[in-house]
């Protein structure tokens, strides 16, 4: 029962100690994260800066306090603002900077927070956004022209003005600056819609256009080639017509050179036979054979009708 | 009684809690087991099981465990390491695909009113709803999905502070730049693939020069449209595309039925003609057999066949005649009058 209670004690003791230990220690260690810096503050005043993560030491609360630095990489979006080009065009440039924290000190006493820090990088990058456009033409911006294009020049002009500015006075460093909305205000909206659909009839009217004169081309070409068909087939039909009408003359008239003065007399009584018709009204003379045979037979050289008494 | 009565109360409850009180008193007795026993597993806190789609980074005292990339990045399996807050173990999803969706360059409004008046009138707050402004200064509006994975943990999970918004970011701007290069024309047409592809290359670069860590696999332009104010306009287009082609395909239709129609007419004449030709020469054949065969009989015997011949046909030729009048030869030379009427037949 002795030994129990002498255990007992020990261990209290030694979670006592622990304990102790425990608390001082984290009173007095700390740990930088990686990217992060610690400023160690004493009695208010910067004694120093701890950049390289890992463990560190201070003195405990109340005399030494730390400030923690954020200096990772982060994003922030600037406002929008209207700005003039050189060509006296209104856009709205919405961009982004990436940018971190480089001087921890510098940081911390220009400005302190994040929040002010992004404060701060809008003024400038606006500030800078807007000298630098007024140098270009909004087709610098958007063309089709690749010559003309020079958003990489101009994203390169803005980065430079604010990164020396930022890394100088606030210790900021800006890695990237891009512009990830190009507007125009809203006023030159309807413009802009109504140049659209201006575009859109022309290239309407130009498709209607175009299918008409394809259409017509190949109405022509039909109506070309039908013509030349049938023209050929003229042609032909006629020539086949035409030989056969002068072998048929070839075989009339080997076939008439037998006996002409036949064919005559032939001939002749066949067109008068074509030539009569219904409506044709004869009118003959009896004294010419063979009507003179009305005048009786004695035309004919017989004697006359009723005997010769 | 009454002075009794609370005393009496409060023994039986002590009796009640009396179990309870002594398991307690037990438990402070001996406490240096349960102690001892979460102090272990307090020591063995900081081991943990990495999962095979993730990776984890040790930080001791927030520092980086290991110095090579090797060492830093514990694939899956059993990781031991310190308990906090000495260690702290990140882990990092690093098999995930991630994919966003990019609407700010997208129409904002939702119920959108398809009569003509409003969708004529509307304009568009440049702080409310994005856009792209193509090369020939038209108004394209996209939405985009990113997929992209994380390729350094420690680069994504350490350095920064919210990469997936610096991803939005540069996809955004490669979408402005590239939409603003090309035509509206081209943008519609073609410009989907390309422009994805074009977008998700020059992203990656953005992303590599500040080292986040990322790797795009693909950007998809999900929807592409020109504002809703506009888009009579370009259905008007299409219309006229298909009005276009239509009148096309009918000329087309024209000589698909002209040209054959042309060859049959070509085939019936010729045909004509060749009937006509075999007539001909038939008749003609025939007329020459007959005439020859008259001829040698006339030959023989000249002065009856000419007058059969004479009289075959007069005969043949006045039967056909309608009238026929006879006269008396005039005494003299002349007809003194000869008065005729012919009725005109109707």
């Amino acid at each position: 029962m002795k030994n129990l209670r002498v255990d007992r004690e020990n261990f209290r003791m030694a979670v006592g100690v622990l304990v102790v230990i425990v608390i001082l220690l984290s009173s007095i260690a700390f740990s930088v994260r990686e990217r992060h810096t610690a400023l160690v503050m004493r009695f208010g005043k910067l004694v120093r800066v701890e950049a390289d993560p890992g463990l560190h030491w201070k003195l405990p609360w109340p005399i030494d306090k730390l400030v923690l630095i954020d200096g990772r990489r982060r994003v922030f979006d600037t406002r929008h603002s209207e700005m003039l080009t050189r060509d006296k065009k209104n856009v709205i440039l919405l961009s982004y900077a990436s940018w971190q924290v480089a001087d921890a000190e510098l940081f911390y006493k220009a400005v302190g927070t994040i929040a002010e820090a992004e404060n701060k990088l809008d003024g400038i990058v606006t500030n800078a956004k807007i000298g630098v456009l007024g140098r270009y033409d909004l087709s610098a911006l958007v063309s089709t022209n690749p010559e003309e294009l020079r958003t990489d020049a101009i994203e390169a002009e803005i980065l430079g003005s604010v990164k020396e500015s930022a890394r100088a006075k606030y210790g900021i460093d800006v890695g990237q600056v891009g512009f990830k909305r190009l507007s125009l205000p809203e006023e030159n909206i309807e413009s802009v819609f109504d140049q659209m659909r201006a575009e859109r009839a022309k290239v309407a009217a130009g498709l209607r256009a175009q299918g008409e004169r394809d259409a017509a081309v190949l109405r022509a070409e039909t109506d070309l080639e039908v013509a030349e068909v049938v023209a050929t087939a003229r042609e032909e039909a006629a020539k086949v017509r035409g030989e056969a009408e002068a072998q048929a003359a070839e075989i009339y008239a080997k076939a008439h050179s037998a006996a002409p003065e036949l064919f005559r007399i032939v001939r002749q009584l066949q067109s008068l036979e074509k030539v009569m018709g219904a409506d044709s009204t004869l009118i003959m003379r009896t004294d010419k054979a063979p009507f003179n045979v009305l005048n009786g037979p004695e035309e004919l050289g017989f004697e006359p009708l009723g005997g010769r008494n | 009684m009454a002075e009794t009565e609370p005393a009496g109360r409060s023994n039986e409850i002590r009796r009640m809690a009396q179990p309870a009180v002594e398991v307690i008193g037990a438990l402070i007795r001996n406490a240096h087991w349960p102690i001892a026993l979460l102090f272990v597993a307090y020591l063995f806190s900081g081991v943990t099981a990495v999962k095979p789609d993730e990776v984890a980074i040790v930080l001791r005292f927030g520092r980086v465990l290991g110095d090579s990339p090797g060492e830093r990045i514990h694939t899956a399996g059993l990781l031991w390491a310190l308990p906090r807050p000495l260690d702290e173990v990140v882990r990092v999803p690093i098999g995930k695909v991630h994919e966003v969706e990019i609407a700010d360059l997208w129409r904002s409004s939702e119920g959108i009113r398809w009569s003509p008046e409003s969708v004529m009138a509307q304009t568009i707050d440049p702080e409310a709803e994005g856009y792209c402004l193509t090369g020939d200064r038209n108004i394209v509006q996209v939405y985009l999905l990113a997929r992209y994975r994380v390729v350094d943990p420690v680069a994504y999970v350490l350095l920064q502070e919210d990469p997936h918004a610096l991803l939005r970011n540069v996809v955004k701007a490669e979408v402005v730049r590239a939409t603003g290069r090309e035509s509206i024309d081209a943008v519609l047409s073609e410009g989907r693939k390309v422009l994805g592809n074009t977008v998700r290359t020059e992203a990656q670069g953005r992303l590599d020069a500040v080292a986040a860590g990322l790797e795009l696999i693909a950007v998809e332009i999900a929807d592409f449209a020109p504002p809703t104010a506009v888009i009579p306009a370009f259905i008007e287009v299409n219309t006229a595309y298909i009005e276009g082609y239509r009148t096309y395909v009918e000329a087309q239709r024209y000589r698909e039925t002209e040209l054959p129609k042309a060859e049959s007419n070509r085939d019936q004449m010729l045909a004509d003609a060749r009937i006509y030709a075999a007539n001909l020469l038939a008749d003609a054949r025939g007329d020459a057999q007959a005439f020859e065969a008259l001829a040698a009989e006339y030959q023989k015997n000249p002065r009856v066949v000419v007058e059969r011949l004479y009289i075959e046909g007069v005969e043949n030729a006045f039967s056909k005649a309608g009238r026929r009048k006879f006269v008396q030869p005039p005494v003299g030379e002349q007809y003194e009058e000869f008065r005729i009427t012919i009725s005109g037949r109707q």
